[in-house]
């Protein structure tokens, strides 16, 4: 060691101090630089050099280091900060090697005031974080697949476990369809056999009755048998007509069981379908709305009954709630249309119910929306009935919505077998 | 959710020099729940405040969407982005749609540059 004033020993001292920065600076990981008043790189190490891909120091000295920044506003932000405070810590920087490749960087940076105001240099170091990068990168599409695909399994489990209900209701609805179709059957024609009987036994009567038979006459007061056949033909009349709405509603319950499967496939009227679906939402429509219907000839479509009578009944009742919701003083209307163009045929039911406010028209047919008040919807109507329409038969579903005055859902099916 | 719970951000990040961030109920017809941040989301910023925002997104009983509203926000680091995702991924959980509306050209060309525009739902809406 020198002694004091040895000016030979503080020259060694200073060269050994200076030598030891100078290997710190060689020998640095990270990048180590000096820039000047205008930006310009007047020192870099081996390792800055590496880290913007060149290979020799004087490729880089006195270039710009702004250009080296992948983004200009980030250098505007950067140098706001240090002329702020005179140092920045840990600045996260994007810079743009030779190759035009990026690399990420944490910088910090201290200003050393020169003679003026203008004149000052900045030293910097910038540490190599394009790997610590690249993970947290990978983290994120991770964490982000995998939370979509959680969402799909959970929106799945629960259209599955509808459509499961549904399934067994439609069970049910056959099991009951078939209990009701026997004893109507023998109805039926138990029925048709005491017409028959009936008009024998009027014949029998109207002989009888030009005889002139005090006794019969008598019986015949008695017994109101002029009323009774003159009421006769109208009771008869009005069985007929509750065996005709029975034997509907049977078909329609059967037609919805018939779900869930690509043999079911069967060429179908949709008028038909509409008709079915109005039948079994007859009790919850016919307080609250008039339906109107205008249906054209249209071509039978390659489809799954069960599912699309199922799509229909979801919005028919979807539009006698909305309108029931609105506690109206009279009844609110429900138009059904149908047509065919171009390949397709299209059935729109549209109601005068309260509209679906603008932002939610988009959402309306997402798993689990629903505006119904909780515990009376599931939110999966629609998204099934969506899913049944363009999934399964290759169609479209669509809304249009003024609230306040209604809505409209337009379904769209190709006339051949859907993809 | 109560005002005071909302003001929970802005209180959290005031003592930031340079970002704020403010969260709020969407003043419409079921609205969402909406994030302003404001000028530089550094390091600091995002550690204060990610816990805060995941906080409000986790316990939010409005309409399910969140809505992180960039227009003023000048500087984004990977650890801003990281708060980012993880409010995505938390509201994804919850079912909650998400966005990120507004961003300037030099924010979006960071989030171009780390490769998470694709999941961010990157709108641009007055």
């Amino acid at each position: 060691m020198p002694e004091q004033g040895d000016r030979k020993g503080d020259a060694d001292a200073l060269r050994v101090c200076e030598a030891r920065l100078r290997a710190f600076f060689d020998e640095s990981q990270d990048m180590i630089l000096s820039l000047d008043a205008h930006g310009r790189i007047t020192d870099i190490n081996r390792a800055g050099v590496q880290l913007l891909g060149y290979d020799e120091v004087d490729e880089v000295i006195g270039r710009v280091d702004r250009e080296f920044w992948s983004n200009p506003v980030d250098h505007e932000v950067f140098m706001h900060l240090i002329r702020e405070n005179g140092h920045v810590k840990n600045f996260e920087v994007i810079l743009t090697r030779k190759d035009g490749t990026t690399v990420f960087g944490l910088e910090s940076a201290t200003l050393v005031p020169g003679a003026d105001e203008e004149s000052f240099e900045m030293h910097a170091i910038v540490m190599d974080i394009t790997t610590r990068i690249h993970d947290a990168q990978a983290l994120w599409s991770l964490n982000n697949e995998l939370v979509e695909t959680n969402q799909k399994l959970k929106e799945s489990q629960a259209m599955m476990v509808h459509q499961e209900k549904l399934a067994s209701i439609g069970q049910l609805a056959a099991g009951i369809a078939h209990e009701i179709n026997n004893p109507l059957g023998f109805l039926k024609s138990n029925h048709s056999a005491l017409s028959h009987y009936v008009h024998t036994v009027e014949a029998f009567l109207r002989e009888i009755e030009g005889r002139n038979d005090p006794v019969v006459e008598k019986a015949r007061h008695a017994y109101r048998i002029d009323h009774i056949l003159e009421n006769l033909p109208s009771i008869l009349g009005d069985c007929d007509d509750g065996y005709r709405r029975i034997t509907e509603i049977v078909q329609h319950l059967r037609s919805l069981s018939r779900m869930d499967s690509e043999d079911a496939r069967s060429a179908f009227d949709l008028n038909s379908g509409i008709r079915g679906a109005l039948t079994v939402a007859s009790n919850e429509v016919k307080y609250v709305a008039d339906v109107s219907l205008a249906l054209a000839a249209i071509p039978p479509v390659q489809c799954v009954e069960g599912e699309i009578v199922q799509v229909f009944l979801n919005i028919i009742l979807n539009a006698a709630q909305a309108i029931k919701q609105q506690g109206r003083s009279s009844k609110g209307r429900i138009d059904i249309r149908s047509g065919s163009e171009d390949g397709r045929v299209w059935v729109e039911i549209e109601d005068d119910g309260p509209g679906i406010p603008v932002a939610l028209q988009e959402r309306i047919f997402e798993p689990f929306f629903t505006t119904k008040p909780a515990g009376q919807g599931t939110g999966l109507g629609l998204s099934i009935s969506h899913d049944i329409v363009t999934k399964r038969h290759g169609g479209t579903l669509s809304v249009r919505s003024a609230p306040g005055h209604g809505s409209c859902f337009r379904i769209e099916l190709p006339i051949e077998r859907g993809s | 959710m109560i005002t005071g719970e909302l003001s929970a951000l802005e209180r959290a990040t005031r003592g930031l020099p340079h970002f704020t961030a403010r969260a709020s109920r969407l003043p419409v017809e079921a609205g969402g729940l909406v994030i302003r941040l404001e000028g530089y989301l550094d390091g600091d910023a995002a550690n204060t405040m990610m816990p805060v925002v995941l906080s409000l997104i986790s316990r939010w009983d409005g309409a399910p969407s969140v809505v992180f509203d960039a227009r003023e926000l000048e500087y984004i680091s990977s650890l801003g982005i990281g708060v980012l995702t993880m409010a995505r991924t938390v509201a994804r959980q919850r079912g909650m749609t998400f966005s990120l509306c507004n961003p300037r050209p030099a924010v979006l060309r960071v989030l171009e540059l780390l490769g998470v525009t694709n999941y961010l739902s990157i709108q641009n809406q007055s």
